[in-house]
């Protein structure tokens, strides 16, 4: 599984940052960098079985605290 | 600059597509029992002056999208702080209409799949679409929403027989309270998430008025909601309705015609992973435009995989179990979806009328 993880990144970086940085677009290619960067973190991690918190609880949280429910 | 166009046409259809995603196979307000049909009405009676602030907006600073919006309206600073809004809250709607996939093919379609294999080919594809631009998903539309109303309507004829209409009564037994609070989900999950085509609509070439799409859009997905919403509780009965997951599915599931038309729900979970692909692949072309202007890319392209593996990732890792899912999308998503949905444009369109009305604000002709 991170044998596949990295593997498929590998291929995504070849196929989609690489041409960026040939075309010297600078802007999309650090944009495209730092995503590619978060989603494989996550990536790897669901990989390795990690439980991610999830973003949504803080949410739920904050408005079961403004409704009072 | 070759500019992407998609018809009034297509317009519509991808409007009535994007709101027919996912909700429908869930079931349209299953809190209210067997008046859910009359809290479907309600709903879109609800939608039609957020749906006039939308339509208001785009015909006001015409071939622009939300982003450009925020930023003449708001100025340059503010303008990029409330589109991290308008960025989160798309990313977060695709997220939830994947994971609305995932588990309908883990808990009822193929229960022995991974959940994270149908979601990332869902994504693939959607990210495909995006690649290839918003005149894709208009002609996409074309063909798909045919495809749509003949499986429902072939489906619909199949389930005559089994129609009781003792299960629509009694009407409004509790009250009018719980018929309003379904209005409101209706109002909130399909009706109102129309917000994200301030940004797809930019894109549309169109003699008519803007007002027009959307309501024609509207109009459609009413008829085809109210009576969807009819006909489940007419065969299953408003009790059942409410404890199910998926009520279309298990409705379908049903007929059985001589023992020989029978287990065609298969046709179901097309039209669902069709509308689903529809929805995911809006919001995701909503998130890349707003990240490329946010930033100041040269083109949306650059980003899409990446966001689109994110949304995905998202979905995966946002709930625990269905019970969560259904939770958060009956119970918070209302409340949740309120500022983009209602607070935000309705501030949008007070700053902008005046702004243009003092005459700071100069949009060229007037539409």
């Amino acid at each position: 599984m991170v044998v596949l993880v990295i593997f498929s990144y590998a291929l995504i970086i070849y196929l989609d940052l690489i041409p960026l940085y040939r075309k010297k677009l600078w802007r999309d290619f650090g944009v495209n960098m730092a995503l590619t960067l978060l989603t494989f973190a996550i990536a790897f991690l669901i990989s390795l079985d990690v439980a991610i918190p999830s973003p949504v609880y803080p949410i739920k949280n904050l408005i079961i605290s403004i409704l009072g429910k | 600059m070759n500019k992407e166009m998609i018809t009034t046409k297509q317009g519509v259809y991808l409007l009535t597509l994007f709101m027919i995603g996912s909700n429908l196979f869930m079931g349209l307000a299953p809190a209210a029992k067997s008046d859910a049909w009359i809290a479907a009405l309600m709903g879109t009676l609800m939608a039609l002056p957020i749906i006039f602030i939308y339509a208001r907006l785009l015909s006001l600073f015409k071939g622009r999208d939300i982003f450009d919006i925020l930023n003449l309206v708001f100025g340059n600073v503010l303008g990029k702080i409330v589109a991290l809004a308008y960025i989160w809250y798309p990313l977060h709607l695709g997220a939830m209409v994947i994971r609305d996939l995932g588990e309908f093919f883990n808990t009822v379609a193929m229960p022995e799949t991974p959940m994270l294999l149908p979601m990332l080919f869902l994504g693939f594809l959607s990210i495909w679409a995006v690649i290839a631009g918003v005149e894709l998903l208009g002609r996409c539309s074309k063909i798909f929403l045919p495809i749509v109303v003949i499986i429902m309507f072939i489906t619909s004829l199949l389930v005559i027989p089994y129609w009781n209409f003792a299960h629509l009564k009694p009407v409004m037994y509790d009250g009018i309270g719980p018929v309003l609070n379904s209005a409101f989900d209706i109002f909130s999950f399909p009706l109102a998430e129309t917000v994200l085509f301030l940004a797809v609509f930019s894109a549309l070439k169109t003699e008519t008025s803007i007002y027009r799409v959307y309501y024609s859009g509207l109009f459609i997905f009413a008829a085809i909601g109210v009576l969807l919403t009819l006909r489940n509780i007419l065969v299953l009965g408003g009790d059942i309705v409410s404890v199910v997951n998926f009520p279309l599915y298990v409705e379908v599931s049903r007929i059985n015609i001589g023992e020989f038309i029978q287990r065609i729900e298969v046709s179901v979970a097309t039209t669902f992973v069709i509308t689903d692909f529809i929805k995911v692949s809006v919001c995701l072309y909503v998130t890349c435009i707003g990240i490329s202007k946010l930033f100041g890319l040269k083109n949306y392209r650059s980003i899409v995989v990446q966001t689109g593996l994110l949304m995905v990732l998202l979905a995966y890792i946002m709930y625990e179990n269905i019970m969560d899912m259904i939770y958060f999308a009956f119970e918070i998503y209302a409340y949740y979806a309120l500022p983009f949905q209602v607070i935000l444009p309705a501030i949008i369109l007070v700053i902008a009328e005046l702004r243009i009305r003092t005459g700071q604000l100069h949009i060229g002709k007037k539409y």
